[in-house]
């Protein structure tokens, strides 16, 4: 791994994401509806969605930082099926690495975690990254990022919104579900169901790890250190 | 945008063609079907040339789709019988078919996008519902992401005093082992873990420390009992909790 973990200097100001929701992000625990969302739900005979906590909110919006260095997990290590077929590959195998998040100078977002996948195998194909926060089984996830996909992405939930009707109908190549365009449809399109169903292309150019990790530090409000995150270890081997 | 001079032939080939993505390179070929996952993503399938055949595979994507949504047990469970339903297999992360005759391709391909969709959605639907064999990947989370995956060992067994018994999770920090057991609020799951943790109790002064991790501890049975065994934490108890007893 190439480097420590990132310094904290420039916690010398709040944040403007901070100003913008004003305060910390503190009180994670808190995953009721927010507040607006209970208010309009009461005046409106309709049936509204129930929104997206407010908490999920603010952790996909204020500026954050690595907390750890972690390494990528082993092939080996993960947890598999037994195979009783004659065919058992690696070709699928996957990789991963969760880091723990923390809110830039301030405390650490307990259970905020940036998870980053990938084919152990295949450079540069099917990579996610994923912010993930507590809850559920384990955790939500509130927003991801597909570098290299297999496959196109299709917004069929985006069509019926009016505020989202704009989005492509059709996802080519990398593309981002951000959190403020899921939580439109409430916190259904967050469970395992819907999983994130609103994506938007991404329009940079992606051309390397490197370039991905530009592309996930930006859409997640994650510092710019995150780039200097090394590729698998796998990915050494390829040729 | 299509002409409105075309006929409806015309449009339905436009349409056609546009349902699926094809790409391919010397060693094999991909499809992206208008089937999608949970989230969205087209369904893709792969196949290439083999010996006998040809072999057709969703490339890990239907486990990959399932991992990211942190179901990669329940998936695993159930992706056997459905590519069995289908017609197709499961190895631990595809779901393939093999030596397939040229003139089949087009079947297994359809069989392959659908087992693999219909597994990804039943594990979404699953991990809807609440599946306590996933509560562990739960935990094995939290304990990796506290202790260092270094420190973790998943599924360990360990010596009592009469017998050997599998332990979902167990902390080596310093030399001193921890054992966790997730517990699921029914009565034969707290009888399980009361024997084992017996058990190792037996071992005396030198004893592993035991944790029984019970996921939902207002409707857990016997917890006087279980709490004579080892000390009791809820799963969703703050890390602070987890580094105490670790």
């Amino acid at each position: 791994m190439s480097a420590g973990v990132p310094d904290r200097q420039r916690c010398q100001t709040r944040t403007e994401s901070e100003r913008r929701l004003g305060g910390s992000c503190g009180g994670l625990e808190s995953g009721a509806p927010s507040q607006n969302a209970e208010m309009s739900r009461h005046r409106s005979s309709k049936q509204e969605p129930e929104a997206a906590p407010d908490a999920w909110r603010r952790v996909a919006e204020i500026e954050k930082e690595l907390l750890q260095w972690p390494t990528w997990s082993s092939v080996a290590a993960q947890e598999r099926a037994d195979s009783t077929d004659e065919l058992s590959t690696s070709a699928a195998d996957t990789v991963y690495v969760r880091i723990p998040l923390g809110e830039t100078c301030g405390p650490g977002l307990e259970g905020v975690f940036l998870r980053l996948n990938a084919l152990a195998y295949r450079r540069e194909f099917n990579v996610t990254a994923t912010l993930e926060f507590p809850g559920g089984r384990s955790w939500i996830t509130i927003a991801r990022v597909d570098g290299w996909p297999s496959a196109p992405h299709v917004n069929i939930r985006a069509r019926g919104h009016p505020a989202l009707r704009r989005l492509p109908a059709m996802v080519e190549g990398h593309h981002v579900h951000r959190f403020a365009d899921n939580a439109r449809l409430g916190r259904s399109a967050f469970e395992p169901p819907q999983n994130l169903p609103v994506a938007v292309p991404v329009n940079e150019s992606i051309q390397s790890f490197r370039d991905f990790l530009r592309i996930v530090a930006k859409e997640f409000h994650i510092a710019p250190e995150l780039d200097r995150f090394d590729s698998p270890d796998s990915w050494e081997l390829l040729i | 945008m299509m002409s409105i001079a075309l006929s409806l032939a015309d449009i339905a080939a436009q349409i056609a063609r546009s349902l699926v993505r094809v790409s391919s390179n010397d060693q094999m070929a991909q499809i992206a079907t208008p089937l999608l996952y949970p989230g969205g993503s087209m369904v893709s399938v792969e196949f290439s040339r083999r010996r006998a055949g040809y072999l057709v595979t969703d490339a890990g994507g239907a486990r990959r789709e399932a991992e990211l949504m942190g179901g990669e047990r329940s998936f695993a469970r159930v992706a056997p019988e459905i590519a069995e339903r289908f017609g197709v297999r499961f190895d631990h992360n595809m779901i393939f078919d093999l030596d397939v005759a040229e003139s089949d391709l087009a079947v297994a391909v359809i069989s392959i996008a659908n087992a693999a969709k219909t597994a990804v959605e039943t594990t979404a639907t699953h991990l809807a519902a609440g599946e306590p064999a996933d509560f562990r990947i739960s935990l094995w989370n939290r304990l990796e992401g506290l202790y260092g995956p270094s420190k973790v060992t998943r599924k360990r067994r360990v010596r009592g005093a009469s017998d050997e018994w599998e332990f979902d999770a167990t902390v080596l920090m310093k030399e001193r082992l921890t054992l966790f057991e997730v517990v699921a609020p029914h009565p034969n799951a707290v009888n399980s873990a009361v024997t084992k943790f017996l058990d190792i109790q037996d071992l005396g002064d030198n004893a592993p420390r035991r944790i029984a991790v019970v996921i939902k501890k207002k409707d857990t049975p016997h917890l006087p009992v279980l709490a004579r065994t080892a000390e009791i934490v809820p799963l969703d108890a703050p890390d602070k909790v987890f580094l105490r007893v670790g």
